[in-house]
């Protein structure tokens, strides 16, 4: 068997160290385990700062509402799918008043719980579709009188937004939304400075609602009363009971109703 | 006052305090209206005698100093680091903002909100001072409401409404900069799009300048380019001051078919990214003899190749040494890998380099690299119709931007080459690449050149069709030819990555 040219090293250590009396560091004997041990651990005092303070509490509150959004999730979806009828549009939001009256929260939070949903990876979020019910509840049940919501930045897009809105409430939304904008709106004001997709304030009661980009097919679908005025691309109008529909100042949908069945959710 | 003598008393404490950076001596410079300039391509930090003058007004001038410089080393050691970095940054907010010098300016503001804060929390820093006393504006004032908040200082300035947004982002947490970056400018670009239509935009609360180094640009748009081909042309508009001042921009001229600068820097920067390896040349034998080795001198064998000098100046058998002699193997003049003609078609059948990624180019250009790379000299032949005079040659050169100038040249008619015109170029056996999709009008003519030629020849075609079955066919039995063929266009850098190795290797 060939000798190990470099066994002779184990004889040989500083301070007459021996193998009984070493430790082994990288193959060499030393008196202690790492030579380095005393730069691991940063001794210098760090300054504790309020940021520390605000980041701790922004990060609680963000769990918070996630596991508000987790239990909402749990109830109304379960393992099956979420689909956008009118029965589980009312159920859902029934659940999510129910668990935003449960928990403490502050419309910061919530602003800051939009960005957090839109990016985060957790799987609480894997269904977005209940979303804008949730963040609607919260809305609705708010003591502020102007909310202002900006999703700009993300690919999503949340549908389901301002969902009963009630009077006395106007609701600002940088970004693009999806469909069911603003849908059954109770006399609050919906401002979209974005773009929107289907059925814009499909069975709205009242109130109104302003789009500064485009919006898809089916606008004011079924809508009974209230405005709503869009300044970019339409993809078409729906079949409105009444209120009035405006297009750049144009009024292409009258006040007065047409034939057909109320769909209001 | 001198500034010199006051930043050789705290730069000491002030490396100590950043662990020590690989940072030479600040200076202080008189002109400009930057606080501290940072200099990145030579790593010197500039502190404006101006603004120092002016703090020394209302704080300790060593605090003062000693804070500007907490400032630039954060810039250095902590965001945004290197270009790449700062890159990055401005690819996450350019698809948010489109606007590129607001989307620089944010950053610039934000880096500075890192920077700062690491600074104050981590390194003891008098920064809070100074901003107690720094200049009002819209942005500067929120930001300093900001600090206010995050430090718990007072910086003698009013709470800001939209300091409740700015607070709840983690600054420090490098693995979030992307959101916590579309965060920040969802609440400031606003105020900086006001303040820049007034015409006060600044860059930075202290007027940072970053002038990378020239391998720090290139390096950051080699990454930067696997955003893509529109990307990274937004990019370079963007960053065209940074890039000029650092003598990148390749600044060819304009005309028909002429490449723009930034379809230039893309075809560059992402074929930097790949590394084609090129195998040498066989060594061969020159006839010529040479000592090699030493065995010992027996009676018989001849006494004039006995080395004297190992020898103990004796002749006696199995003490003194002679010497082995062996054939001597050489590459000849060079050392092993010739120059390289790159033979690329521009006709109307090939994508258009300028409009979007051109693999071939890709392609072209990688195989081009290889051979700069090892200070080899590339020519270029690049035609469409050349017998109508639709070609571009370029002369051996090892000019990189002169290259692929010419590979990203853009014909559009027909497809013939003149072969004349490539005579000149293959002498003393140069390597011969060839990219094309095979739809040649004297495609029979140029095989007949090819075969009669002993030059190694990579020949790739990025199509299918009849005439590269025939070029197949005509070059299995010449051995220096190799055909690769893609099934897709996107494969070709791929391609020629690991095959031409192969082909080399079997050389």
């Amino acid at each position: 068997m060939q000798k190990n040219p470099f066994r002779e090293f184990d004889q040989i250590a500083p301070s007459g160290l021996t193998p009984e009396n070493a430790v082994r560091v990288n193959g060499l004997l030393s008196s202690k385990r790492n030579p380095f041990a005393k730069f691991v651990e940063d001794t210098r005092k760090k300054r504790v700062m309020p940021m520390d303070e605000i980041l701790a509490s922004h990060t609680e509150s963000m769990d918070r509402l996630t596991a508000a959004y987790s239990a909402l999730i749990a109830e109304c979806v379960g393992e099956g799918l979420w689909q956008a009828d009118r029965k589980t549009i009312e159920s859902t939001y029934t659940a999510a008043s129910q668990i935003v009256g449960q928990i403490d929260w502050e419309m910061t939070d919530i602003e800051a719980f939009c960005a957090h949903a839109l990016q985060s990876n957790d799987a609480a979020f894997f269904v977005m579709e209940p979303l804008g019910l949730f963040l609607s509840a919260f809305c609705n049940a708010s003591s502020q009188s102007d909310i202002h919501l900006d999703l700009t930045g993300h690919d999503l897009r949340l549908s389901l937004m301002g969902y009963r809105l009630r009077k006395d409430i106007t609701l600002t939304i940088v970004g693009d939304l999806g469909d069911l904008t603003g849908i059954s709106l109770m006399g609050g004001c919906l401002k979209v400075e974005g773009n929107v997709r289907h059925y814009l304030g499909a069975g709205m009661i009242d109130g109104r609602i302003e789009v500064s980009g485009d919006a898809g097919r089916n606008i004011g679908e079924q809508m009974q009363a209230g405005e709503i005025h869009i300044n970019g691309r339409l993809g078409g109008v729906g079949n409105a009971q009444g209120g009035a529909i405006y297009h750049r100042d144009h009024k292409i949908r009258g006040q007065k109703a047409s034939a057909g069945m109320s769909l209001q959710v | 006052m001198n500034f010199n003598d006051i930043i050789q008393r705290v730069w000491p404490a002030v490396r100590k305090r950043h662990l020590f950076p690989e940072l030479p001596t600040p200076e202080v410079i008189e002109a400009g209206e930057e606080a501290a300039s940072i200099q990145m391509a030579d790593k010197v930090i500039q502190l404006n005698a101006n603004r120092l003058a002016a703090l020394a007004q209302v704080m300790d001038i060593e605090d003062a100093t000693s804070a500007l410089l907490d400032h630039g080393v954060g810039h250095h050691t902590v965001c945004p680091w290197d270009f790449e970095t700062h890159l990055k940054l401005y690819a996450a907010l350019k698809p948010v903002l489109l606007d590129g010098a607001l989307v620089k300016q944010v950053v610039e503001y934000f880096s500075d909100v890192v920077v700062d804060t690491h600074a104050v929390r981590e390194r003891e820093s008098k920064l809070p001072e100074v901003y107690r006393h720094a200049e009002s504006s819209e942005v500067t004032d929120v930001i300093r409401a900001l600090y206010q908040r995050l430090w718990g200082e007072n910086l003698d300035v009013e709470d800001r409404g939209e300091v409740d947004r700015l607070a709840r982002i983690p600054y420090l947490d490098a693995s979030q900069w992307g959101d916590s970056l579309r965060s920040f400018a969802q609440v400031i670009a606003p105020l900086i799009q006001k303040e820049m239509d007034d015409g006060n935009g600044r860059g930075g609360m202290m007027g940072d300048t970053q002038q990378y180094s020239a391998g720090e640009l290139a390096e950051g748009m080699a990454q930067f380019a696997e955003q893509g081909f529109y990307a990274f042309r937004e990019m370079v508009r963007d960053f065209a001051d940074e890039l000029q001042d650092a003598n990148i921009m390749p600044d060819m001229g304009r005309g028909k078919g002429t490449p723009t600068d930034a379809d230039l820097l893309f075809y560059m920067a992402r074929a930097s990214a790949f590394r084609l390896p090129v195998q040498t040349i066989p060594l061969e034998k020159v006839g010529g003899l040479h000592p090699h080795s030493h065995s010992p001198w027996e009676i018989g064998k001849p006494v004039q190749h006995i080395d004297v000098w190992t020898s103990f100046g004796r002749v006696m058998p199995g003490i003194s040494q002679m010497w082995n002699w062996r054939d001597g193997e050489t590459h000849g003049d060079g050392d092993g890998i010739p120059d390289c003609v790159v033979i690329v078609d521009s006709s109307g059948s090939m994508v258009n380099p300028c409009r979007e990624t051109s693999h071939a180019v890709l392609g072209a250009g990688c195989a081009a690299d290889a051979y700069l790379r090892r200070g080899k000299r590339v020519a270029v032949y690049n035609f469409s119709d050349a017998q109508a005079g639709g070609k571009e040659v370029l002369d051996f050169s090892r000019d990189r931007k002169r290259v692929f100038f010419a590979l990203c040249r853009y014909f559009g008619g027909g497809t013939a080459l003149h072969l004349p015109d490539l005579e000149p170029l293959l002498k003393n056996h140069v390597d011969i690449f060839l990219i094309t999709d095979m739809q040649i009008t004297n495609l029979d003519a140029l095989m007949q050149f090819l075969i009669q030629k002993e030059n190694r020849v990579t020949a790739v075609h990025v199509a299918q069709n009849r005439e590269a079955q025939r070029f197949r066919q005509r070059a299995t039995d010449a051995d220096h030819i190799c055909v690769y063929a893609v099934e897709r266009t996107e494969d070709i850098p791929d391609i020629v990555l690991s095959e031409v190795k192969t082909r080399f290797q079997a050389t």
